[in-house]
């Protein structure tokens, strides 16, 4: 395996057996996580972004939750493989996880300080005084003003913003932290606040050499922290690339769709109307192995209704999976000039 | 330019329960002292972060909270002055569309009866001429009509937010305040029911006060935008005018502070607004933004700065701009 590769996720489908039926909510999804990279699953409710995170930490509750097929390789090792003991001495120390709202996260009984330092003696073999110093430390890191006063207040002593610092001082405080999943870790925050955290999560990880996987509906939040995007569309992975071509040429009619709908899309300066997109997500329920998106894309075709397209590399860095774009490359030698235009121009 | 609504000085303040015996309660002045008007058939965005008092300020003007001062004046007659027959009357031309289609429909009822109860309220109309109405309305607002025996939690997201607008569109009305109305949306949703809004407002030439945390939304929607901090105004303008050149400090860093979609650049951005928003509670002396703001002066934390008009329709609260 290619050594740069932290993680990858290989054949993942999850579903969950409700008593409505089966909802297949991620399928035959495919991800490597890069040492050092920030990775962006970006997609919008229902999409299989979360459950995805979730089945790297053996978080799916199982039963309803079902993994039907797939590995996940961290370091060697199937993660869904081990048993309880095992995963959970990964978890926090080699994996942790950041949540949308943090005030659920933090134990409301407890000083910041002494949770803090919980974590780093679960991990080492170390006294009180020493996590307490190393707590510090950290919660100055993540740029928490006075951190010897701090370590004292309780979790609702703190604003929201305040809050997901200590859940990311937390999510560091191991000897070696690897992948940090962060899940919607701004949703729940002011804009400018917003722009603090994102801030602080981009410096964090130029400082400590860790992996970032970002979960997130927000397309501005991707272009702002991420190195590489997967879109995700009800349980299927429709594009990946790396940042910037992504937002350059953008190419799954699903990827233009979103961008479009932004109303901070430059195009709508004086425009009164947004290019929406049609129609609303499939039911998971009874979803076969059409592609999910034919019944609200724009050039969807007959096969699309048959079977769920193969990858087509744009680039070295770049896949969408779309047999409308697959049939424009295709037909034209040139990849990457002529794919579908964005919107009606 | 015709005014529909005009506020003067209007203040909400909520008193805390004390927590100790014998300590004065706190007070939380949530709209402090504000004035602005609304014209017939203008959009008016208000936007600003949590605690800044623009729900409260929209609830207010529709009589759904008290008012500790100042006046609200809808076409010229005092809302909190009117009788009960007179208020009831009004209110079937001012209407609220919320945030969460989850919790503002009540989930024991039939689509069909929740939007036939507005008219029964107000005695309006046979079952028939309902019955006729719902369907036009439901038309209107993008559901088929086939769907009007199905209970709330049948529908999407989105579909809730359609049944929300087609109840406050039952009554006719010619004012709608929309609190965070698309905030609990998808995007590709969000765009839908924006572009509905605006062909109604297109239609029936409809005011709007409409309430948002996002720029982006009230930026597209708006034709003039206030914005708020900690339940003060401290810059209002034309929406074009407002994106041309927002002066106030806090303008400038919540247009700053939203996340661009183009990943080009972003190693150099300027850097962020730091600190919190204070609490509304006990607001900083002065300029409530003094402990923020990055051209702050020795001014800025004894005084308030007043809401001055720099150019037409154009007004902000900085002592920057005295």
């Amino acid at each position: 395996m290619d050594k740069d590769i932290l993680l990858s996720m290989e054949d993942i489908s999850v579903s969950f057996y409700t008593h409505r039926g089966i909802v297949k909510a991620v399928r035959n999804l495919n991800l490597q996580i890069k040492k050092g990279e920030t990775l962006a699953l970006v997609g919008e409710s229902g999409c299989g972004k979360s459950v995805t995170a979730h089945t790297i930490n053996q978080l799916i509750p199982m039963p309803p939750g079902k993994i039907e097929s797939g590995k996940v390789i961290f370091e060697g090792r199937d993660l869904l493989k081990l048993d309880d003991k095992e995963i959970a001495a990964l978890r926090g120390k080699r994996i942790s996880m950041i949540f949308q709202e943090p005030m659920t996260s933090l134990n409301p009984v407890f000083k910041i300080g002494d949770q803090i330092a919980d974590v780093f003696m679960a991990h080492e073999d170390i006294k009180k005084d020493e996590a307490m110093e190393k707590t510090v430390k950290l919660l100055e890191l993540v740029k928490i003003p006075a951190p010897e006063r701090r370590i004292k207040d309780y979790p609702h002593q703190l604003s929201g913003g305040m809050r997901q610092r200590v859940m990311i001082a937390m999510a560091l405080a191991s000897p070696e932290p690897g992948l940090l999943i962060a899940d919607e870790p701004t949703t729940a925050l002011d804009v400018t606040i917003q722009a603090q955290i994102l801030r602080l999560i981009y410096d964090l990880k130029q400082d400590i050499k860790m992996s970032v996987l970002l979960i997130t509906h927000d397309m501005g939040v991707v272009a702002e922290t991420a190195d590489r995007v997967i879109v995700m569309y009800a349980g299927r992975k429709m594009e990946e690339a790396d940042v910037y071509s992504l937002f350059e040429n953008p190419s799954h009619p699903y990827t233009q769709g979103l961008l479009n709908s932004l109303p901070s899309n430059e195009k709508y300066s004086d425009s009164t109307r947004l290019e929406a997109i049609k129609g609303t997500i499939p039911d998971l329920l009874t979803i076969g192995n059409e592609c999910p998106f034919e019944n609200r894309c724009p050039f969807a075709m007959s096969i699309c209704r048959e079977s769920f397209p193969e990858e087509t590399k744009l680039d070295d860095d770049h896949s969408v999976w779309c047999h409308y774009v697959s049939d424009q490359v295709r037909t034209h030698t040139r990849a990457g000039s002529l794919l579908p235009t964005r919107g009606k121009e | 330019m015709e005014k529909l609504l005009e506020v003067k000085n209007l203040k909400t303040y909520f008193t805390l329960k004390s927590e100790n015996f014998g300590v004065k309660p706190e007070v939380v002045k949530a709209v402090n002292d504000l004035s602005f008007e609304v014209n017939k058939g203008e959009i008016l965005g208000i936007v600003g972060e949590s605690g800044c008092g623009k729900s409260t300020l929209g609830k207010t003007i529709l009589k759904l909270n008290h008012k500790s001062g100042g006046e609200i004046l809808y076409n010229g007659s005092e809302i909190f002055d009117l009788s009960d027959k007179d208020l009831k009357d009004l209110r079937k031309k001012m209407q609220m569309v919320f945030q969460d289609p989850f919790s503002s429909l009540n989930p024991r009822k039939k689509v069909g009866s929740l939007l036939a109860q507005p008219m029964k309220i107000h005695n309006m109309g046979t079952k028939e001429e309902i019955e006729a109405k719902i369907d036009k309305i439901m038309e209107e607002v993008g559901i088929n009509p086939v769907y009007k025996g199905r209970f709330p939690h049948q529908f999407s997201g989105g579909q809730r937010q359609r049944i929300g607008i087609a109840r406050a569109l039952m009554l006719d009305p010619e004012f709608i305040i929309c609190d965070e109305a698309v905030s609990a949306l998808d995007v590709s949703i969000q765009a839908q029911v924006l572009n509905l809004l605006l062909d109604l407002h297109d239609k029936y030439k409809f005011t709007y006060i409409f309430i948002a945390h996002d720029l982006a939304v009230v930026e597209f929607i708006s034709t003039r935008i206030l914005v708020m901090y900690l339940g003060k105004i401290v810059e209002s303008a034309d929406k074009n005018e407002l994106v041309k050149d927002h002066l106030h400090p806090y303008t400038k860093a919540l247009f700053d502070a939203f996340p661009v979609t183009d990943p080009k650049g972003r190693e150099n951005r300027e850097p962020v607004l730091m600190g919190d928003v204070p609490s509304p509670i006990n607001p900083p002396s002065g300029c409530h933004f003094h402990p923020r703001c990055p051209r702050v002066m020795d001014k800025c934390r004894l005084e308030y700065p007043p809401l001055k008009e720099v150019s037409p329709g154009h007004k902000v609260a900085c002592w920057l701009y005295e």
